[in-house]
């Protein structure tokens, strides 16, 4: 991975697709990696990629998938978004969504990863606490 | 005789196929030899996937530079934020075939066309040879044959 962080997407070529890239791209994963040490919380987590999948329901082509390679010590994440939501959706509420998902994402991601010494619980927590602190959202949302 | 010859050799070749735990072949009513239901299946399978294609686009999602797989002596090209670095297909089941290219160069992924493979091939082809004439590309001192990310055409 070109950064510890990653965030992309695999939308459609329309309206939906404009919402979530690229600027809320750009966002979070500049977020990201400007406030969040992976090093801090452990050694055995390189990378964490996440990519947003927003395609409308009838795509059978890209599935959900949460993966760890302990090899190389990164996470990949491709976590589908609502569609039904994103339609009606602005700009900010879809990053709303996103940051939603991709914290449900590093839940998930930590089940799948068990990485002994590192303190997935902190780092949830913490990226918790900077989308709480950007106005993603408050606590409730995010539980 | 021929016939006889015909039924010693599906025999054989039956023979062989058990024994060689290959369970793609099995006898048919006239104890001739045919596809075994799984491998049936799995043949509409893929068929069926064939069907449902995708032409997408990747995109930079940050401007700066990016691999150039033709620009003669540079390997490297610079492409602002949302300009086409390739495109191309995929269908049901091959996954992750953009995954690197994601999360290693900085792209985002946009579904263009949906249809049948030969419809997205077409589509595919249509692109690489027109963006030759985009203005993002028309614009440099040097415009490219096709895409930074597409090795050649089809």
């Amino acid at each position: 991975m070109y950064t510890a962080f990653v965030v992309s997407s695999i939308t459609e070529d329309n309206s939906i697709g404009d919402k979530i890239d690229t600027h809320n791209l750009q966002l979070l994963e500049q977020l990201l990696n400007a406030n969040v040490q992976l090093a801090a919380y452990g050694p055995g987590v390189a990378g964490i990629a996440v990519v947003f999948v927003g395609t409308a329901p009838e795509d059978v082509i890209h599935e959900e998938e949460i993966s760890f390679e302990p090899a190389t010590g990164e996470g990949y994440l491709q976590l589908r978004l609502p569609y039904a939501a994103l339609e009606p959706a602005t700009e900010q509420e879809v990053l709303e969504l996103m940051a939603q998902r991709y914290l449900q994402g590093l839940r998930d991601l930590a089940v799948v990863a068990q990485a002994t010494d590192f303190d997935w619980a902190r780092l949830v927590r913490d990226v918790q606490d900077l989308f709480v602190a950007e106005g993603f959202g408050n606590d409730e949302f995010f539980e | 005789m021929v016939l006889l010859f015909f039924m010693v050799c599906s025999c054989i070749l039956a023979i062989l196929a058990t024994w060689k735990d290959t369970n793609f072949l099995e006898q048919d009513a006239g104890g001739g030899l045919k596809l075994s239901s799984s491998r049936e299946a799995q043949l509409q399978q893929r068929l069926q996937r064939l069907e449902r294609c995708e032409q997408y686009v990747l995109r930079a999602k940050f401007s700066g530079f990016y691999p150039c797989y033709h620009c003669a002596a540079d390997t490297l090209i610079f492409l602002r934020a949302g300009e086409v670095w390739k495109y191309g297909i995929t269908i049901q089941g091959e996954k992750g075939r953009y995954r690197n290219w994601v999360t290693t160069l900085g792209l985002r992924y946009r579904v263009q066309f949906r249809g049948t493979i030969q419809d997205c091939l077409r589509q595919e082809t249509l692109k690489i040879y027109q963006y030759a004439l985009l203005p993002e590309n028309t614009r440099r001192k040097l415009p490219l044959i096709r895409p930074p990310g597409n090795k050649v055409d089809l």
